[in-house]
This record gives structure tokens, C-alpha cells and sequence, in this order.
């Protein structure tokens, strides 16, 4: 599916612009360093020693947050999968709601949880549960990030077409059929959401120095911290960019390009499956995780909250900073579409630029966010541009730097997955090219939309390390004041911001939910 | 050709966005602003440039830092803007970031007339910035869980074995103003044992906490016996009732003294709006916002007397520990590394 | 032998099979032919226990297989399905897709039923290709052995003729009619091409609205 090709050479170039300008500032900046005599500096892109044993357990704790992540998507998604009519096609969704939520809070509310669960343990003389180190910083993780596994792999589950389970089905178990058919076909997209996981994970050290785990992320943060030098903290995080090429390559890597059929009709009516007894405990153990990682910290919210009146003050004192996200964060979802869409079509295809446009998608992903807002000032702090600088258009551009690959990638397991003959058939009746536009292309493409928005969507109105240094004046997001609030001690005011977030978050995944549902039916005379 | 006219919308549209983006901060702007970049809480510097704002008809545009930055954030984002700065003035919760920033060339020198009676230990020698406010590194204890008699009193006790190393805590000492406290170590007793110190932390196996705020909150819990930080954090807990109390280290006769952290306010060099600049900064550094961070509990120890007595200490007497400001950041970039080597691991 | 009694099935508002009954024992293949949206492919996915009745029962050799909110799985029936769309695995061989029904063989045994049935359906030398690469004939000949590996006793086809050029259809036709006489399966066969119905030599039921035709 290609876009128009002068529209995809403009969406290519802004992407190119967008997400590689400021890595490439930074780069400009190194080799000025270097050549002004730093060139002992290059040693920091080599790990070694305790750095080296950092750069390790980083990618074991990384690699355990994926694989778990993985596992877990795949048991709810499968249990989700059957949701599909009604109120249920909506709820199923929801878990997807607390992806929104800092991780900090996730961890300050499931700290809560297992104190007084282990109070309750030491009352009846059981031992604790230790809730430091691995255990904490993996658990804590896991719980933050799992919505993306599991949408991810929902996606893909919808998208295989159905006869090729029952075909599956007229002679070998479900169980049998789920490993052997289901699964791969589903594949690229639950690989993608372990890879996310991955990244995220990999790059965050918040969590990690919370438990008291020391991670390489750490380390190249306290890099900046003692030097305050971009140019140092570039040069040792490229292990960690380098580890994020190669996982997100191998999430994408040799897989049969199938050209599946999804459908929206999907026999709401055909038999469910029949699991063993060990698959439905696993799923059920899967789910119980899933229901305590929605309501743990909802409760643990709702209960420091208190009362109405805390929530109604919590928002109305953030209610600038609630605009303010919702704002940067919408327009960064709707940009970063076109052109994720125009990388993804780079990336769908199978020639030799296709290596080179994986580099240039993946490589952003890797660089700590403070490094791209350094390297959004030095391009954008220019006399000619100093009415762009210091807007509200700063904080975008941080999001669409760091988040628009990550749509590109999501878009790319939509993209592998279309009909061509869908997109034959338009291209041979079409008359206007926007009407085969809203008509043909972006209902095939919006479930691969409305995931890459929403995540998009997400993960910017949490964004806080690169936003903190574009931010404009006299502006700031909701997650800069939840954390402010939160090394002053208010609870109950973060408490009621978080909650106000994951509302926001329930009413835009309502919406994009309605809209993949009931697609152009909702704007009949547009379309 | 039939055009994509629908994209062409959109390119359009883009166009459009980035003009309002562009003209929404010209046409709302009143006629006098300042812009601060401020590491202060903003649960305490908010109020005092909103009372600047409302008194002088100046809109203040603050841009505060985060914990969870670590302080990596507006420090670096002022020297990324030095060939074009957009803020005008630098509120600063300690001093050494704000020596960097003068080392930098990011500063410029201003003496402002509200600061005449600062004594001259809080002022740089040449105007690039001048400390007030201070805050104090203070030892927070659980009362539950120790009684008067057995109170720590140094920072020596967080090595010396009276208490389980697992139920003592400190922040990472490689970002912010444990940071700063661990160069002002190295200052006073010389980088070799300063570095001692920590590795003896370490191998104890005191835990490291993810900020002075979650130092202060595992104590008030009493997760922690005790632990070191600042002094807004620790009567942030008394506040609310946590069975606390607060000891300023090192005391004695042949104490080393508490490490006492002044404010620093410092005007930026080549601003976009110097007159305001000073006029905020005048108004920061008067007497009457220094009695308002006291009254609010973000300061304990103020740079003159006020006449006020804080809530939470009474800081009147503190001996403060003896250590050049200047020294301390010289050590500041030594002791970050070398902890970042000692803790990192 | 299948038994249908009295078989019905909603679809929302729309009753697509209309108190279907008929027993399947003959031994020569049966052809139920019919426009769209009479309920061909519906009684075709109701025997092959892919759905439920909302009323009624499925009987084969005698052993309850479906009634309204419960069916026999269908793996468990000994039933092949040969879909309209042919349903091949996109991320498996031919070889493999042939062979994937099959369970309890050797890998010997399971090599020499699939050079049997490649021989049989005329696609040696095919086995290690991917679906993409194949033509549509070569598609649907694959779904039919794959439909034959586990040796079924009831052989179900779904328009399998459907989007096939006329000497491809005889071809496949033909190839149909030798392998069920081959395996001596009982076929099923559902088209809506009244001349392809009398090509092959079995009894013909018409279905129109959901109801038999006599």
C-alpha cells in the first residue's frame, strides 16, 4: 500500500527531518568534540568491567520484562479475543488504559500493595515477600508496560483470517492449532510488542534505581550528570543502541510475508475453543495478573485519593497542565501517523534500501530522551526559527522524535498484513484518490492506526525526560507535575492526576475503538 | 492531474499549525514578561512568582525542573541554550549547579540591591550569583524505632555498625544535593577519605535510595531506622505527622558540621528581558520572599535574620560545616565519577 | 452415515437453514446445490461441527455430534474440509500443509502418505514451495490432499471449483471424482453451478432460502 508517491517523498522527508535532526545535532556535536581533542571519549562506547556488568544485567532484566511481557499479552489476548460484540469489545480494551500511568506510580502503588500484603504475611508468621532487587524492578516493569504486548497481540489475533483456524480445526486440537497455526501467523505483531517491551525497559533506569537495581541506562545518565557533556552521554549509549537495532531487527526478522484477509466478520457465532485443563489455568493465572495489574494501582489510587473533593481539587490545580497534555499529545498521535505510514512503506518492502531505512527507524529509539531535547535546541534555537522555539511546538516535536518510529513499526505489522488484491481492486475502480483514500485504504489500515495513535498518544503524555527541556515557558505536562507533586509527598494529588489521566485514556480508546468498530458508518457523508 | 487534494489540505494544514504554534506565543503575550528557569519545588516557588506577577504586572513564564531528572534537566538545557538563551533568570535549590553555570560563561554578574544584607559566604566574590534560604543535610530518624538515647548524630554513624547497614539509607550521591554533599566531603576532608567514606557505604551495604524524598518517605514508614537529606524533605514528613525527628550532624566540638545548602538566584547573561530580570530577581532575593520560604517550610536557615522562627528546626545555632562554596564544586565532577564507579555496579 | 434432523440456524434476524433434515449413507457423492445465500456453506460448516444449531441435531454413524450450544469439535468427527478460499497455511509448505492433520505416524510412514498423495493430486516436486508460489489449480490440488491425508470418512467441499478456469475446473473435478473413489470417502460436495453438479455422478438436493427442495 503505498501512499501517493509526492505525499510519501514529503512525509518521508519530515520523518527524516523529524526523528533524525536531532540525533544527527548531536553527532555534528561529537565530531566537534572529538576533534577539538576529546578523542579519549570514544572509549565510553565500549563497555567494559563494571560497565560491561551493567550493560549485562540490563539486557537480562530487559530481555526477562520481554519475554514475560510476551507470555502474558499472549494469555490475555487470547482470553480477550473471543470479546467481541457488545459492552465487550469496548472493556476488552481497557487494558490497555494504564499504559498512561508513570511507571513511578505503578511502582509507589504496587509498593503499597505487598507492604500490606507482607504485613499480613509477618501477622500470620509467613515470610515476606521480597520486593527488591529483580524481583521489584522486573514485576514493576512488567505491570507498566504489559498493555503494549497485549494489545499488539489482540491486534494480530484479530487479523488472521478465520478459515485458516477452522481449516486448522477439522483436524488437529485448539491447543494444537494455537502453537502451530495461530501463534506464528500472529507473529510479527506479538514480536514487535516484546521488542517495545524491550527497548523500554532497556533504556529506563527510574524503575530499576527505585529497587535498588543498578542498570547501564544509569550509568550513562550519570555520564551527563558528571559531565555535562551531550557529546559523553551520546557515546555511552550507543551499546544501547546498538542492542535496540539488533532486537527490533530480529522482532521483524525473516517471516513469510502473508497476505492475510482480516475481516470484521469474524463469525461472532463459531464454536470456542476447547483449551486442556494446564492452558486454562495458565490462563487463568495469566488474567489474575491482568485484573491486579488494572486494579492494584487503581485502588491503591482511588483510596489515596480519599475523597471527591481531592480529585476535583487535584484536577482543577493541574487543569492547565491536563489541557496542555491532551493538546501536545493529540497532535503528536495525528503527525506521527503520516509519517509512520510513509517508513512503514519503507520498511514493508524487501530490497536493499530496506536495511538502511531499519536503521534510521530503530536507531532514534535508543537515544536517552534528555539527548533529544539537546538536540532539538540546537537546531531549533536559531534566530530565524525563534518563534518556533520556546512554543508549544517544542514539546511535539520532542514526542514525534522519539515516539514516530515506534508508529512506524506498529503501522509495518498492519501494512504486512493487507490483501494486495484489496489494494488492487481499489487501485482498478477508483475514480478520486482521496475517495480510495477514506474509503479503501484507511478503514484496511486503522486498526494499525488506532494502535500506533494510541500509543503514540501514551506514551507522549508521560513523556517527561526530553519534554522537561523544550518544554516552553510557562507550560508544562501533566507527568512534570505528577512528579513534582511526588517528591513533595502529595499523594493525594498525584493520586488524582494519575486517575485523571487514565480517564483521558478511557475516553480516547473508546473512541478509537468506536471508530475501527464501526468504521466510516460513524461519517456516512464524509465518506 | 488529479491532485492528492486532500494532502495537499494537510501540508497546508501543517503550514497553518505551525504558524499558530508560532504566533500563539506572540499574540497573548502581555507587554512585560520574565522567563525562570527554577529547580525550586514548585510547590513553593509557584506562589512567590505568582505574588511577583500580581505586584509588578510582569508575567513570570517559569520552567521548573523535576527530581526524576536528576538534574540533568534545566541545568543542561541552559547550556544548550548559551548562544541564545531564553530564560532570564536561574533559581537554583542549591549552589554548585549554579557555579557550573558560571564556569560555563552562562551567567552574568548582577548586584542586586536586595542582597546587601547577605553575608558574603553566600555571594559569589563577582556578582554571578548570590545564596540565601538554606537548606540543611540533616539526619532523619524514625522515633518508633530508636529511642532519644540512641540517636545518631554524625554522618559517621551511617558507617560506624550501631545499626543494621540494611536499615540505613542515603540517595544516590552521584545527582543532586547528596551530590553536592559528597563534593563537599571531598573539599573538607580531602578526595582519598571522602571517597573512603562512601566505599565504606557501600560495602556496609547502606541502602541507596532513589532520591532524598524516597529517603525521607522509607524512614517515615520505618523501612529505614534513619537516613540522610534534606531538611524541606525531612519537615515535609513532620509535617504530616510521620514519627520523625530531625537532627542536624555532626555538632560536637570536633564535628565537621552540617553541610548547609544556600538558594541561589543568578541572572542570566544575554536574556531576552534583562530589565525584568533583575526586577525578579530584586524581588527574589528580598527579605520578605526569603521569610516566605522559611514560613513555608521549604528553608530552615535563612542567610539574615527575619525575625520569624521556622516551624519544623531550630537552625539558629547550627554549626554549618566549614567548607569554601567554590571548593566544593571543584570537587563536584571528581566525586560524581568517582561514586558513579563505587555505587553504579 | 450422517443423520440431520430438523437442523435450523440464525443468523442475527435471519433464519439462513430452515428445518433442514436428511441422512447421508449413500455411497455415491451428494451435491447440494443452490444460488447464494440459500445455506449451502452453512449446512456444509454446521455438519463439519465449525458451528452450533440453534435447533436441531447432527447425528454421524450414530453418535450425537451436534445440538443447539454444543457440538463434537471437529477433529474429533473424521471429517475433511476443503474451503472455498483453499485456507492454506501462508507460513508453511505444501508438504507441510498436507501433512499437518496427520498425527501418530512415523516420519516415515508420514513421508509415504505424502508422496501418495502428492502423486495422487499431480503435485510432485511442489512440497517445499510456499502457497504464495503457487498457482490457483496447484492451491486448490493442495487443499484436497490435504483434505485426504488423515484418511477421512466424510469429505466436505466448499465450492471448490469456485475462481478456476474451465480446464482447471475439469481437471480438479476429475481429480476429485477419483480420489473419493480412490478413498471411498463419502463426499459432500456445495456449489451453486448447476452443470458442475450433474458432472458429478451422485444424488442432487437443492437448497434454496435455507429449506430442501424437493
Amino acid at each position: 500500500m503505498k501512499l501517493p508517491t509526492s505525499i510519501r517523498a514529503f512525509a518521508l522527508l519530515i520523518f527524516f527531518l523529524l526523528v533524525f535532526s536531532p540525533l544527527l545535532a548531536l553527532v555534528v556535536n561529537l565530531i566537534g568534540s572529538l576533534f577539538a581533542g576529546h578523542s579519549d571519549w570514544l572509549g565510553l562506547m565500549i563497555p567494559t568491567g563494571r560497565r560491561f556488568d551493567l550493560f549485562i544485567r540490563s539486557m537480562a532484566l530487559a530481555g526477562g520484562v520481554a519475554i514475560s511481557g510476551m507470555i502474558l499479552g499472549i494469555l490475555g489476548a487470547i482470553f480477550l479475543w473471543r470479546w467481541r460484540t457488545g459492552i465487550g469489545a469496548y472493556l476488552r480494551w481497557s487494558v490497555l488504559l494504564l499504559i498512561v500511568v508513570p511507571p513511578y506510580v505503578h511502582a509507589l502503588a504496587w509498593i503499597s500493595a505487598i507492604s500490606g500484603i507482607n504485613s499480613l504475611l509477618n501477622a500470620t508468621g509467613f515470610p515476606n515477600i521480597p520486593f527488591q532487587g529483580w524481583l521489584g524492578s522486573w514485576w514493576i516493569q512488567l505491570m507498566a508496560l504489559v498493555p503494549i504486548p497485549i494489545g499488539l497481540t489482540l491486534i494480530a489475533l484479530e487479523s488472521v483470517a478465520p478459515d485458516l483456524i477452522e481449516a486448522a480445526r477439522m483436524t488437529r486440537s485448539d491447543i494444537h492449532n494455537l502453537f502451530k497455526v495461530i501463534l506464528p501467523l500472529a507473529k510479527p505483531l506479538i514480536l514487535a510488542g516484546g521488542g517495545f517491551v524491550f527497548l523500554l525497559s532497556f533504556t529506563d533506569y527510574s524503575i530499576p534505581s527505585l529497587f535498588h537495581l543498578n542498570v547501564y541506562s544509569l550509568e550513562s545518565f550519570a555520564e551527563f550528570s558528571a559531565s555535562s557533556e551531550p557529546s559523553r552521554a551520546f557515546l555511552s549509549a550507543v551499546p544501547l543502541l546498538l542492542i535496540t537495532i539488533l532486537v527490533l531487527s530480529a522482532s521483524q526478522g525473516a517471516l513469510r510475508n502473508a497476505a492475510l484477509k482480516p475481516t470484521k466478520q469474524i463469525h461472532p457465532r463459531t464454536i470456542s475453543p476447547v483449551w486442556p485443563a494446564w492452558f486454562v489455568t495458565l490462563q487463568g493465572l495469566g488474567i489474575g495478573l491482568l485484573i491486579a495489574q488494572i486494579f492494584i494501582p487503581l485502588f491503591v489510587l482511588t483510596i489515596t485519593v480519599g475523597t471527591w473533593d481531592n480529585m476535583v481539587g487535584a484536577a482543577t490545580s493541574a487543569r492547565s497542565e491536563i489541557l496542555f497534555t491532551v493538546w501536545i499529545s493529540v497532535i503528536t498521535a495525528m503527525l506521527c501517523l503520516p509519517m509512520g505510514l510513509a517508513a512503514a512503506s519503507k520498511l514493508v518492502k524487501r530490497d536493499n534500501d530496506t536495511k538502511i531505512w531499519w536503521l534510521l527507524v530503530t536507531i532514534p529509539l535508543a537515544i536517552p530522551a534528555p539527548l533529544i531535547g539537546i538536540g532539538l535546541i540546537t537546531i531549533w534555537n536559531r534566530p530565524f526559527l525563534g518563534a518556533a522555539y520556546g512554543s508549544n511546538l517544542m514539546p511535539i516535536l520532542a514526542s514525534l522524535a522519539r515516539f514516530t518510529p515506534l508508529a512506524a513499526i506498529v503501522l509495518l505489522a498492519q501494512l504486512r498484513r493487507i490483501d494486495p488484491l484489496l489494494i488492487d481492486a481499489a487501485r482498478v475502480f477508483h475514480t478520486r484518490q482521496s475517495k480510495t483514500w477514506m474509503q479503501i485504504h484507511l478503514p484496511i489500515l486503522a486498526p494499525g492506526i488506532m494502535a500506533a495513535g494510541f500509543i503514540a498518544f501514551a506514551l507522549c503524555s508521560g513523556e517527561l525526560g526530553a519534554t522537561l527541556i523544550v518544554a516552553p515557558p510557562g507550560q508544562a505536562t501533566l507527568t512534570m507535575r505528577i512528579y513534582n507533586y511526588l517528591h513533595y509527598g502529595a499523594s493525594e494529588t498525584v493520586a488524582g492526576l494519575c486517575l485523571m489521566m487514565i480517564l483521558v485514556a478511557l475516553i480516547s480508546g473508546v473512541l478509537a475503538v468506536a471508530v475501527v468498530r464501526r468504521g466510516w458508518r460513524l461519517f456516512p457523508k464524509w465518506v | 492531474m488529479i491532485l492528492q487534494s486532500v494532502f495537499k489540505r494537510l501540508l497546508y494544514t501543517l503550514i497553518i499549525i505551525l504558524l499558530v504554534f508560532s504566533s500563539r506565543c506572540q499574540s497573548h503575550r502581555p507587554e512585560r514578561t520574565v522567563v525562570i528557569y527554577a529547580s525550586i519545588d514548585q510547590v513553593y516557588s509557584e506562589p512567590i512568582l505568582k505574588a511577583f506577577q500580581e505586584k509588578k504586572g510582569i508575567r513570570v513564564r517559569p520552567v521548573y525542573d523535576v527530581e526524576a531528572s536528576k538534574t540533568t534537566g534545566l541545568v543542561n538545557r541552559l547550556i544548550a541554550e548559551k548562544d541564545r538563551p531564553q530564560a532570564d533568570v536561574f533559581w537554583s535549590g542549591e549552589f554548585a549547579q549554579t557555579i557550573l553555570l558560571k564556569e560555563k560563561g552562562i551567567l552574568a554578574p548582577y548586584a542586586s540591591a536586595s542582597a546587601t544584607d547577605i553575608p558574603s559566604p553566600y555571594r559569589d566574590p563577582r556578582g554571578f550569583w548570590t545564596g540565601y534560604a538554606a537548606r540543611a543535610r540533616v539526619l532523619i530518624i524514625n522515633t518508633d524505632l530508636v529511642s532519644p538515647a540512641n540517636y545518631p548524630k554524625s554522618i559517621y554513624d551511617l558507617t560506624s555498625g550501631r545499626w543494621p547497614a540494611k536499615k540505613i539509607g542515603i540517595a544516590y550521591p552521584i545527582f543532586g544535593t547528596t551530590a553536592t554533599h559528597a563534593a563537599a566531603l571531598y573539599a573538607s576532608l580531602g578526595a582519598k577519605e571522602g571517597r573512603a567514606f562512601f566505599e565504606n557505604l557501600r560495602k556496609r551495604g547502606v541502602r541507596v535510595a532513589d532520591g532524598n524524598s524516597m529517603v525521607r518517605d522509607l524512614v517515615a514508614s520505618g523501612q529505614l531506622v534513619f537516613g540522610l537529606t534534606d531538611t524541606d524533605d525531612a519537615c515535609g514528613a513532620k509535617k504530616r505527622g510521620s514519627p520523625v525527628v530531625i537532627i542536624f550532624p555532626d555538632q560536637g566540638e570536633k564535628g565537621l558540621g552540617t553541610l548547609i545548602i544556600p538558594n541561589t538566584v543568578a541572572w542570566v547573561a544575554n536574556g531576552p528581558c534583562p530589565k525584568e530580570a533583575k526586577e525578579l530577581i530584586d524581588f527574589l532575593l528580598s527579605k520578605e520572599v526569603e521569610k516566605q520560604l522559611v514560613e513555608s517550610g521549604w528553608c530552615h536557615i535563612p542567610s539574615r535574620q527575619l525575625g520569624i522562627q521556622p516551624d519544623c528546626l531550630d537552625a539558629s545555632k547550627v554549626k554549618a560545616m566549614e567548607v569554601n562554596l567554590e571548593d566544593v564544586y571543584k570537587q563536584l565532577e571528581l566525586a560524581k565519577r568517582e561514586l558513579t564507579q563505587v555505587f553504579i555496579r | 452415515m450422517i443423520t440431520i434432523h430438523r437442523l435450523t440456524k440464525f443468523y442475527g434476524k435471519v433464519k439462513a437453514l430452515d428445518g433442514v433434515s436428511l441422512e447421508l449413507n449413500n455411497p455415491d457423492p451428494l451435491v447440494i446445490l443452490g444460488p447464494s445465500g440459500s445455506g449451502k456453506t452453512t449446512l456444509l460448516r454446521l455438519i463439519a461441527g465449525l458451528e452450533s444449531p440453534d435447533e436441531g441435531e447432527i447425528y454421524i454413524n450414530g453418535v450425537l455430534a451436534s445440538k443447539p450450544g454444543w457440538v463434537l469439535l471437529p477433529h474429533q468427527r473424521h471429517i475433511g474440509f476443503v474451503f472455498q478460499s483453499s485456507a492454506l497455511w501462508p507460513h508453511m509448505t505444501v508438504a507441510q500443509n498436507i501433512l499437518f492433520g496427520l498425527n501418530g505416524l512415523t516420519k516415515n510412514e508420514a513421508r509415504v502418505r505424502l508422496q501418495g498423495l502428492l502423486d495422487m493430486t499431480h503435485l510432485k516436486g511442489l512440497e517445499q514451495r510456499y502457497p504464495d508460489e503457487l498457482s490457483g489449480g496447484e492451491a486448490r490440488r493442495v487443499a484436497i490432499a490435504r483434505c485426504l491425508a488423515p484418511k477421512p470418512k466424510y469429505l466436505l467441499m466448499d465450492e471448490p471449483l469456485i475462481n478456476l478456469d474451465p480446464d482447471l475446473k475439469e481437471k480438479v473435478l476429475s481429480l476429485i471424482e477419483e480420489t473419493t473413489r480412490q478413498t471411498q470417502a463419502f463426499l459432500v460436495y456445495v456449489t451453486h453451478d448447476a452443470e458442475e453438479a450433474t458432472k458429478l455422478s451422485g444424488r442432487i438436493l437443492n437448497l434454496r432460502s435455507g429449506r430442501l427442495v424437493i
